[in-house]
């Protein structure tokens, strides 16, 4: 080849990265045809004037206008949550016409499944809701603590809820076999659960010594360490069972030290990093950013378990996609509690279309199975549950416990 | 035509807005709910993408769209940046795939790729690219700024893909593992490509006719 022609050599020359003698040989090359001199000059002067050019404005306050955007969507119904996503232009184009057609394709198909699904199923006095086993000494204000204790007994694991600030737990624990870390809380004014559980979160002190700590599976002392740090808890102990192994989080592409950042639950990016398929309990018991100040209790159904699948392989770069199914343990709010709302909207629309009369409201501890999001919500994974940006409606799947 | 405001103080991949260290503090931050950090992660590189949009369409609205497309996808797709690379390299490879997407959509292939092709068809064009004369360089006889608006607007007309790859070497200031990376490609690949993209860059800057000159 003739090397005027070698693009290494060319590259290589404008990029700088050539070797003595293939820069000799370049040289050389110049000095013997003006025109390939004249051609590399062009090209490093392209290059020059690029890499020298001054950079354009953007319009002020655009990462401003896209983190206002996202949360106004937040806060929008249903039937405008996936515009209210759009960036303002997007918006401005949004056409209605393909809306209508898929959607009242997706109503078709919606109806068709309806009825077929209708008539295979035998019916149920009460088909979303299942009641809670009430064994001896079972009432109202002890009910989620029953409900929990069943779903431990179902899925060997402990469940928590939230009831107000100061009582938030979660526990985490991956599939059957796999890592467990734990971190529950005490249920404020409801029961108590066994004191081996228990983390005292009204008294959350820096100062207060630091917790007892044992580790039974691979997670590096470093970890645990940081892992009660960040929980800022003052209690006796707590338990990290078969924790996930360093390199479960390599394998995942996580980092130990990132994991542990969010004192409201800070072993959910763990489960998640640990393995896919993690079940997070308790996530629904908070409801914000995640900080102190800003979290709070959500009444009316609390997660109970979740199965988490990611889709590594999603389209965006990056990206994951979290589709899961939830058991829930239901704690009845006020009257504007939205979670109650829309399980009140979902089952009397249920007991409309089957001309049924309407179920019995879910009672206080009562187990909610099997809840589904609809493949457009994707809720943050590591994020508490947030049911006002949910769309409860297509949360379809409510099912008898077994 | 965008002409660029006067601001040599733009940020690059290489003059990254954060250091790492503290990148990572934020992203660790955003992703446990700290709206703050999320805002100072985003303004860090909203001026960045913003000019890696605008060589991209050569559209300042459009440039603006997709930026805060970008920085809307980041915030809802935070949970799954996984830190294997940089927050601003993932960051990028987001806003060039929303670029190159807007791009196919309104088609605005001006330029025939010069990836396709024969073998040595590289030889040939590079031969076409020789000037037939001697006559003074461009950028002697111009002003710097005139040569800039026709360098965007030649930047412009090549094929997306090697417009992308000479957006990132030379305007983002990516090194060949950074660029690999945001555009999903083979390090090889992406210098074949960028040898190519420079040549088709200087052709449309200064087009010759065909010859043989070498």
């Amino acid at each position: 080849m003739d090397p005027r022609h070698d693009p290494d050599l060319i590259l290589g020359h404008l990029e700088g990265d050539l070797s003595p003698e293939d820069a000799a040989k370049v040289q050389a090359l110049r000095e013997a045809d003006p025109d390939f001199a004249a051609l590399l000059d062009g090209l490093a002067g392209d290059r020059d004037l690029l890499r020298a050019a001054p950079g354009a404005e953007p319009p002020a306050g655009l990462a401003d206008a896209a983190m206002a955007d996202l949360e106004r969507s937040m806060l929008l119904d249903d039937a405008d949550d996936g515009i209210a996503m759009l960036p303002p232009g997007r918006r401005r184009r949004f056409a209605i016409a393909p809306l209508l057609t898929y959607g009242g394709i997706a109503a078709v198909l919606a109806l068709t499944a309806s009825a077929v699904l209708k008539s295979v199923q035998p019916p149920a006095t009460s088909p979303t809701i299942a009641a809670a086993p009430a064994g001896d000494g079972f009432d109202i204000a002890a009910a989620p603590i029953q409900a929990q204790r069943e779903l431990a007994r179902l899925d060997r694991a402990e469940v928590g809820f939230g009831a107000d600030d100061t009582a938030d737990l979660g526990r985490l624990e991956t599939g059957a076999g796999g890592p467990v870390v734990a971190e529950t809380a005490e249920l404020a004014g409801l029961a108590a659960p066994p004191a081996a559980d228990r983390v005292d979160r009204s008294a959350l002190d820096d100062a207060s010594p630091p917790p007892t700590v044992h580790a039974k599976g691979g997670l590096a002392d470093a970890d645990v360490q940081n892992t009660t740090r960040q929980a800022k808890t003052s209690a006796s102990e707590i338990v990290v069972d078969a924790a996930p192994r360093p390199e479960e989080f390599q394998n995942k592409g996580a980092e130990p030290s990132a994991a542990f950042n969010n004192d409201a639950f800070s072993a959910v990016p763990v489960a998640r990093a640990a393995a896919p398929g993690a079940r997070a309990l308790g996530r629904a018991a908070t409801f914000g950013s995640g900080s102190p100040a800003d979290r709070r209790a959500v009444p009316g159904v609390v997660a109970a378990n979740e199965t988490l699948t990611l889709d590594e392989a999603a389209a965006d770069p990056g990206a994951g996609s979290a589709a899961f199914t939830l058991d829930a343990v239901y704690v009845p709010g006020d009257a504007t509690d939205p979670v109650s709302i829309a399980i009140r909207k979902l089952l009397s629309k249920e007991a409309g279309e089957s001309n049924a009369a309407p179920p019995a409201l879910p009672q206080p501890g009562d187990l909610i199975r099997g809840i589904t999001p609809a493949p457009t919500a994707t809720p943050a994974w590591d994020q508490p549950l947030d049911p006002l940006g949910t769309d409860w409606a297509r949360w379809t799947t409510l099912t008898p416990q077994p | 035509m965008d002409t660029p405001a006067s601001n040599p103080t733009v940020p690059t991949a290489a003059t990254a807005p954060t250091a790492p260290d503290d990148e990572r503090d934020l992203v660790a931050a955003a992703r446990g709910g700290d709206r703050a950090a999320l805002g100072r992660l985003l303004q860090a590189h909203e001026r960045r993408i913003y000019n890696v949009c605008l060589r991209m369409v050569n559209q300042a609205d459009d440039a603006a769209e997709l930026t805060q497309d970008t920085l809307m996808k980041a915030v809802q797709k935070l949970d799954g940046f996984r830190g294997d690379s940089r927050f601003g390299t993932w960051l990028t490879r987001v806003a060039m795939n929303g670029c190159l997407s807007h791009l196919r959509k309104r088609k605005l292939r001006q330029t025939a790729s010069l990836d396709a092709g024969l073998p040595g068809a590289s030889a040939l064009r590079l031969a076409d690219s020789l000037p037939q004369s001697r006559e003074p360089d461009a950028h002697s006889r111009v002003e710097q700024q005139e040569g800039l608006r026709q360098l965007y607007e030649a930047l412009a007309g090549l094929d997306p893909d090697h417009r992308a790859v000479i957006v990132l070497r030379d305007i983002d200031q990516m090194d060949y593992a950074q660029i690999a990376e945001t555009l999903e490609i083979a390090p090889g690949t992406v210098k074949s490509r960028l040898f190519r993209a420079r040549l088709a860059l200087r052709q449309s800057m200064n087009p010759a006719p065909a010859h043989g000159a070498v």
